[in-house]
C-alpha cells in the first residue's frame, strides 16, 4: 500500500514517572486531514502522550516522526530522550501547534500581542503582518472585537479561543488539543468545541484528547482508546463508538453515554 | 486635591505627631536651627540620591544574569553566583564598607594600583569621521563616594538576584510551556516571556530593596561621606543640637521614601502587576 508520509507519526512511545509505566509502547499516525480524538479513562496516558509528541515531556523510548522528518533525540543522564539538536526541536514546535487545558495564554499582554508574540519571533514575521493575520484569527474564532483586551478579562471560552488563535497564527501542520474543554464551564464548551469543529471541516490535522464523547464520534476520522499505557482499541467512530472489540473499550463508553 | 489627602494622610499623621511630642516634650524646640540646616542637608540628601540611584541600578544590571543563572537550576552554572550571593548577604554592609575601605588599603600592591588611585586618562579618539579628545578622570577605591557606590552595588545586586530568581521561579509553568510549545527558544521565551512576566512577579520585592538600600546608605557616613547622615553629623558636631537636626534629616529621609514608594506605585500601576496577582 503506497500511503503519503504521515503528517504526525509515533512509533513506540514508552514513558515512565519513576517505577510508574505510563506509556508502554503507543505507535500512531496521521494523515494530513486526520482528526484523530484519544479517549481513555484517567491515568491512563492520554495527556502524557500529547505531550511527548512535542517534548513537553521526555519520552524513554520511542520515536517521533514530522511529515516524515525524526526528531533527533538522544538519551539524557536520567534515562530520557531528550531533543539532540535545539534548533530542529524548536522548528518541529513550532509546525505542532499545542492547546493547553488551561490556556497558558500570557496575562501581562493583550489578546492581540499574545498572538503575535511567537510568529514575530520564531516565525519572523514583521508586526504588521502578524497583525494581520492575528486580526483574521481572532475574527474566525469569534472574538475579533477583543483584541486590545487583557486575557483575565475574558471569559473561559473566550481565553481558549484567543488560545486557538495563538497556535493557529503559527500555521501548524498539526495541532494538539489536551482536553481543550475541560477547564471550562458547561455553557461555555459548545463555542470552543465549534472552533475546533470548524477547523476539523477545513481539513486540519489534528489529536485531540478530550472527554466529549459526542463531539469526538461526529469530528474523527478516527478514535483510540488508550487503557493503561497501551493503545486498546483504534479504529473508527462508528467502528469504536458502535461495536468496541474489547471489553475494557466496552465498559468505558456504556459509563460515558 | 482628596486623592492627594488620600495617598498622604498616614504621612501627615506621623509627622504631625513626632512634631507634637517634640514640642511638648521640649518647649524650646530650635527650629531655626532646623531651618538653617536645610540647605546643607538637601546637599547631603542630593548625595544619598546619588549613592541609591547609581547601586540600586547597576545593581539591577549586575544582578540579571547571576539571577538567571541561579534560576536555571543547574548547579554548574549556578554554583559562582550562589557563593557571590552567600558571601553578600551574609555578612553586613558596613563589615563590607570597612573591608572595601580599610582593608583593601593594608596591601601596598593595591595602594599603587590603579583601582586604589584611580587613573587619568588623557588621549584622542579618532574614527576617521570625528576625533574625540578625551580628558578625564576615573576615580579608584580611594575616593569614599567611589567605594561606598561599588560596595553598596555589591550588596544590592547580591539581594536583588534573588528576588530575580524567586520571580522566575514564580512565573507559572504552563505559561513557559505554552512559549516552548510554540516553537521559542530557551533564550527567546526567558527574554520576551519569562523576564518580562517575572518583571512583574518580582517589582514589589524589588521596590523593598531600593527602600531599604536608601536606608542603608547612612553608613556611607562611617567612611567620611558627607551624605544625609554624615551631613546631619557634621552639623551637630557644631551645633550640638542632635535631637532637632536628626530630625531634619529624618524628615529628609521620609520625603525621598515617600517619592519612591509613589513612583513604584504608579510603575506597578502601569505594568498592572495588580491585575496579575492571585493568577
Amino acid at each position: 500500500m503506497a500511503e503519503a508520509t504521515p503528517a504526525l507519526e509515533i512509533r513506540n512511545l514508552h514513558k515512565r514517572y519513576g517505577e510508574l509505566e505510563v506509556l508502554k509502547g503507543i505507535s500512531l499516525s496521521a494523515q494530513d486531514g486526520d482528526v484523530i480524538s484519544i479517549l481513555g479513562s484517567s491515568g491512563s496516558g492520554k495527556s502524557t502522550l500529547l505531550r511527548c509528541i512535542n517534548l513537553l515531556e521526555n519520552p524513554h523510548q520511542g520515536e517521533i516522526l514530522v511529515a516524515g522528518e525524526a526528531l533527533k533525540l538522544k538519551p539524557s543522564g536520567n534515562g530520557e530522550l531528550i531533543a539532540a539538536d535545539n534548533r530542529q526541536i524548536n522548528r518541529l514546535r513550532s509546525q505542532v501547534g499545542f492547546v493547553f487545558q488551561s490556556f497558558n495564554l500570557w496575562p501581562h499582554m493583550t489578546v492581540l500581542d499574545n498572538i503575535i508574540e511567537a510568529p514575530r519571533r520564531v516565525l519572523g514575521q514583521s508586526k504588521a503582518e502578524a497583525i494581520e493575520v492575528a486580526e483574521a484569527l481572532l475574527a474566525k474564532v469569534g472574538i475579533g472585537d477583543k483584541r486590545h483586551v487583557y486575557p483575565n478579562q475574558l471569559s473561559g471560552g473566550q481565553q481558549q479561543r484567543a488560545a486557538i488563535a495563538r497556535t493557529l497564527a503559527m500555521q501548524p501542520r498539526v495541532i494538539l488539543f489536551d482536553e481543550p474543554t475541560s477547564a471550562l464551564d458547561p455553557e461555555m464548551v459548545q463555542e470552543v468545541l465549534n472552533v475546533i469543529r470548524a477547523l476539523a471541516d477545513e481539513g486540519r490535522t489534528m489529536l485531540l484528547v478530550t472527554h466529549e464523547m459526542n463531539f469526538a464520534r461526529q469530528v474523527s476520522s478516527q478514535v483510540v482508546f488508550l487503557h493503561q499505557g497501551l493503545v486498546e482499541e483504534q479504529g473508527t467512530p462508528e467502528q469504536v463508538f458502535g461495536n468496541p472489540a474489547s471489553a475494557r473499550c466496552k465498559q468505558f463508553m456504556s459509563s460515558n453515554f | 486635591m482628596t486623592r492627594v489627602l488620600k495617598a498622604i494622610w498616614p504621612w501627615l499623621l506621623f509627622f504631625g505627631l513626632i512634631a507634637a511630642i517634640l514640642y511638648g516634650v521640649t518647649a524650646d524646640v530650635r527650629w531655626d536651627a532646623v531651618y538653617k540646616s536645610l540647605p546643607r542637608l538637601f546637599e547631603g540628601a542630593l548625595l544619598t540620591l546619588e549613592l541609591v540611584g547609581i547601586s540600586v541600578v547597576v545593581g539591577l544590571i549586575l544582578a540579571l544574569p547571576l539571577g538567571i543563572a541561579r534560576a536555571s537550576g543547574n548547579i554548574w552554572i549556578g554554583a559562582l553566583p550562589y557563593v557571590y550571593i552567600f558571601f553578600f548577604r551574609g555578612t553586613p554592609l558596613l563589615v563590607q564598607l570597612f573591608l572595601l575601605y580599610y582593608g583593601l588599603s593594608q596591601f601596598d600592591s593595591v595602594r599603587e594600583s590603579a583601582i586604589w588611585a584611580g587613573s587619568h586618562v588623557q588621549t584622542t579618539l579618532d574614527l576617521g569621521f570625528h576625533r574625540w579628545a578625551l580628558d578625564f578622570t576615573i576615580p579608584g577605591l580611594r575616593e569614599p563616594f567611589v567605594c561606598a557606590v561599588v560596595t553598596m552595588t555589591l550588596h544590592t545586586a547580591a539581594y536583588i538576584a534573588e528576588i530575580i530568581r524567586g520571580a522566575i521561579r514564580a512565573v507559572p509553568q504552563g505559561e513557559i510551556e505554552a512559549a516552548r510549545a510554540l516553537g521559542m527558544s530557551y533564550a527567546q521565551s526567558m527574554r520576551h516571556i519569562i523576564l518580562p512576566r517575572a518583571a512583574r512577579i518580582g517589582l514589589p520585592a524589588y521596590s523593598n530593596e531600593v527602600i531599604l538600600m536608601l536606608k542603608a546608605s547612612a553608613l556611607a557616613s562611617t567612611i567620611t561621606l558627607m551624605e544625609l547622615t554624615g551631613m546631619a553629623q557634621t552639623i551637630i558636631s557644631r551645633n550640638y543640637l542632635s535631637t532637632e537636626i536628626y530630625f531634619a534629616a529624618g524628615l529628609f529621609y521620609l520625603l525621598i521614601s515617600f517619592v519612591l514608594v509613589q513612583a513604584f506605585r504608579l510603575l506597578e500601576r502601569w505594568l498592572r502587576v495588580d491585575a496579575l496577582q492571585g493568577r
